[in-house]
C-alpha cells in the first residue's frame, strides 16, 4: 500500500474493503496502523483514531505497541486526554522503545496538566526502558527541566 | 455598503464633493463587479470606498469620510482594506484617478505604495482639471483556504493545525496573514511549522483577532495568505547557532532550531518567558533534538534559571550567529549587549495590515532609508535595523 503524498486517498478504498471482508486479519490491523499514521499526517485526527483502533488488536506486539501510541498522539490532539493516557499507558504496558516513547508522551501530559511529579514519575519509567543514548538524553532533559520546585 | 445605508453615504458625498455621485450610481456598484464598504462606528457611517474588479485589475472609484472625522486614519484604513480584499481576490493591480490639486489624497495613496502612473487630461467636467492616474502593483501570493484540523490550547499558548490546499515551501521566520473569524483584517503569525499541507501556528489568545482564533472549530475554513516575509538565512561556515527567543519569539524560531539540528548545526536555544506555564512538554519534548541545547529562563524562576533572558546572556560570541525574536525591549538590550563583529538576525513583530508591502503600515526607519517589516523582513540583519528600535 503506497501512502506517500496524496495516495492516502487512493488507498482508503482499499481499506474499507479489507476492513468489511476481513475485519480481523492481521493484514488488516497492520493496514489500519499505515492508514492511521497517514491520516494522522494530514490532520484527519478523528478517522486516524478510526483506523488506529483496527491496528490496536493486532496480535503483533510491535505493531499493536506502535498503532497505541499513535492513537494516543491522535487523542491528544482532538483534547482526549484522559483516552490518550488510555492508549499511551497500554503502549507501555507492550514493553521495548516504545513503551519508552508511550512513557514520556504521558509525562508530557501530565507536565502540562501542571503534575510535575507524575510527570518526572513517568520520565524515570520511560529511562528505564531504553538504552538507546541520545533517547535517554532526550529525556533526562525533559526530567531536568520539570525537577525544579517539587 | 447595503442600499439602506444610501441616506449617509449620499450625505456623506454631498459634502465631500462639488460633482457628487447620486444614489443611482452608489446602486449600481452594490454587486459585482462593484464593492462597496463602508466604515462605521456605533452604527454611524463615518466613510466608505467603492471599486471595482474586472479580472485581475482592481479599480478604486470612490473614497470618502465624512469631513468632521478626517484626519483620523479612517481613509487609509479604507484604503487597506481594499488593498487586502484585491489580495485576496487575486488582483495584481490597483488602480485610480485623483484630482492634480487634492495633494491630501495623493500622499495618502503614495504612502500606500499608489504611484503616479499616467495623466487624464481635463477628466474632471466641472473645472476641466487634470486626473493623475495611480497604480499599485499587488505582489501575487497565494492565498489558500485552509481547514482547521485541530486546536490544542496548552497554557498561555494555543496551537492551530490547519490543512492546506496545496503544498507550499517556507523558511522559518516567514509568515501568513490568517483571517480571524468577525474581524476585518488579517492577522499575521509566523509559520511555526509546515510540513506538506499541513501549516502551524502558535498563538497567545489575548486580543480579539487571536482570541477568534483559538475559538475556531475542527473543520472551519479560514482564508490564509503565505509565505511571506523573508525567512532567516543559514550560518555561514562552522559557525554555531544561538537562539534567543523571549516568550512567543519562539514561534519564529521553533521551526529555525528544528531546520538547523537536522542539518547538523550546533544549536543553543535560550527561551525565556514569565513562568513555567509557557513551555508545553510537547514542544519542549520536540526542542530536546540531539544537536539543541535547550535552556529555559523565567522571570518568577518556576522552571529553568531565574531572570530575564538578557541577564543570562553569553560572555563568548566567537564563530556564533545569533537569532533573536521576542519583545522589543528584549531585542534592543540583546542587539546593546552583543558585540558588533557578531553576525545578529532579528525578527521584528509589528503591526501589519496587509502583509506584501503594499499598505506601508510597517515602515521601519532604519540605516539605508524606510524598510516594511512585512516585504523587507520580518528577519533582518543587525546593520540593515540601525537603531530604529531606540
Amino acid at each position: 500500500m503506497d501512502l506517500g503524498s496524496g495516495h492516502i486517498d487512493q488507498a482508503l478504498p482499499s481499506f474499507e474493503t479489507l476492513r468489511t471482508k476481513f475485519a480481523h486479519h492481521e493484514l488488516t490491523q497492520r493496514a489500519g496502523l499505515l492508514i492511521g499514521k497517514a491520516l494522522f499526517a494530514r490532520g484527519d485526527y478523528k478517522k486516524a483514531i478510526e483506523a488506529l483502533l483496527i491496528g490496536t488488536s493486532s496480535p503483533i506486539k510491535e505493531i499493536r505497541g506502535e498503532a497505541l501510541c499513535w492513537l494516543g498522539k491522535a487523542y491528544w490532539r482532538v483534547g482526549e486526554e484522559e483516552k490518550a493516557i488510555g492508549a499511551f499507558e497500554r503502549a507501555a504496558s507492550q514493553g521495548g522503545e516504545i513503551a519508552a516513547l508511550a512513557y514520556v508522551e504521558i509525562g508530557n501530559i501530565k507536565a502540562e496538566a501542571g503534575q510535575r511529579e507524575e510527570a518526572q514519575s513517568a520520565y524515570r519509567e520511560a529511562l528505564k526502558l531504553t538504552q538507546d543514548q541520545a533517547l535517554r538524553a532526550r529525556i533526562e532533559k525533559l526530567l531536568e527541566f520539570t525537577r525544579e520546585e517539587l | 455598503m447595503a442600499e439602506e445605508d444610501l441616506p449617509q453615504v449620499l450625505a456623506i458625498e454631498k459634502a465631500s464633493f462639488t460633482t457628487p455621485w447620486g444614489r443611482w450610481a452608489f446602486l449600481v456598484e452594490l454587486k459585482p463587479p462593484g464593492y462597496a464598504f463602508v466604515y462605521e462606528e456605533e452604527g454611524r457611517i463615518l466613510g466608505y470606498a467603492v471599486m471595482r474588479i474586472v479580472e485581475d485589475e482592481g479599480h478604486l472609484m470612490n473614497l470618502s469620510v465624512a469631513p468632521p472625522w478626517r484626519k483620523r486614519g479612517i481613509g487609509s484604513d479604507l484604503l487597506r482594506f481594499c488593498i487586502e480584499f484585491c489580495l485576496h481576490k487575486g488582483v495584481s493591480s490597483l488602480w485610480l484617478e485623483v484630482r492634480e490639486s487634492n495633494e491630501a489624497a495623493i500622499s495618502l495613496y503614495q504612502k500606500m505604495g499608489f504611484a503616479v502612473k499616467g495623466r487624464r487630461k481635463s477628466y474632471y467636467q466641472d473645472t476641466g482639471e487634470d486626473a493623475l492616474l495611480m497604480g499599485l502593483s499587488l505582489p501575487r501570493k497565494i492565498l489558500q483556504e485552509a481547514k482547521v484540523k485541530a486546536v490544542r490550547t496548552m497554557g498561555p499558548l494555543c496551537i492551530l493545525e490547519l490543512s492546506l490546499q496545496s503544498e507550499i515551501p517556507f523558511e522559518p521566520g516567514q509568515f501568513v496573514m490568517i483571517e480571524a473569524p468577525g474581524r476585518p483584517l488579517m492577522r499575521p503569525l509566523s509559520i511555526f511549522g509546515l510540513e506538506k499541507k499541513m501549516l502551524k501556528l502558535l498563538l497567545r489568545p489575548v486580543g480579539t483577532g487571536t482570541r477568534a482564533l483559538v475559538e475556531v472549530h475542527t473543520g472551519q475554513t479560514l482564508r490564509v495568505l503565505l509565505p511571506l516575509g523573508k525567512g532567516y538565512p543559514m550560518p555561514q561556515g562552522r559557525q554555531k547557532a544561538w537562539l534567543l527567543a523571549g516568550g512567543m519569539g519562539i514561534a519564529s524560531l521553533f521551526p529555525l532550531a528544528l531546520k538547523l539540528s537536522r542539518k547538523g548545526i550546533p544549536v543553543r536555544l535560550l527561551w525565556g518567558a514569565r513562568n513555567s506555564s509557557w513551555f508545553p512538554a510537547p514542544l519542549l519534548w520536540q526542542l530536546t533534538e540531539k544537536s539543541i541545547s535547550l535552556e529555559l529562563i523565567t522571570e518568577d524562576g518556576s522552571m529553568g534559571r531565574k531572570g530575564l533572558i538578557t541577564e543570562v546572556l553569553p560572555k563568548e560570541w566567537e564563530n556564533a550567529t545569533v537569532y533573536a525574536c521576542g519583545p522589543k525591549e528584549m531585542m534592543k538590550r540583546i542587539l546593546s549587549i552583543i558585540p558588533p563583529h557578531v553576525k545578529v538576525y532579528v525578527s521584528l513583530e509589528e503591526r501589519m495590515a496587509c502583509g506584501v508591502g503594499a499598505c506601508q503600515a510597517c515602515v521601519l526607519s532604519g540605516r539605508g532609508g524606510n524598510k516594511l517589516v512585512c516585504r523587507d523582513g520580518p528577519v533582518f540583519e543587525r546593520e540593515e535595523i540601525g537603531d530604529s528600535l531606540s
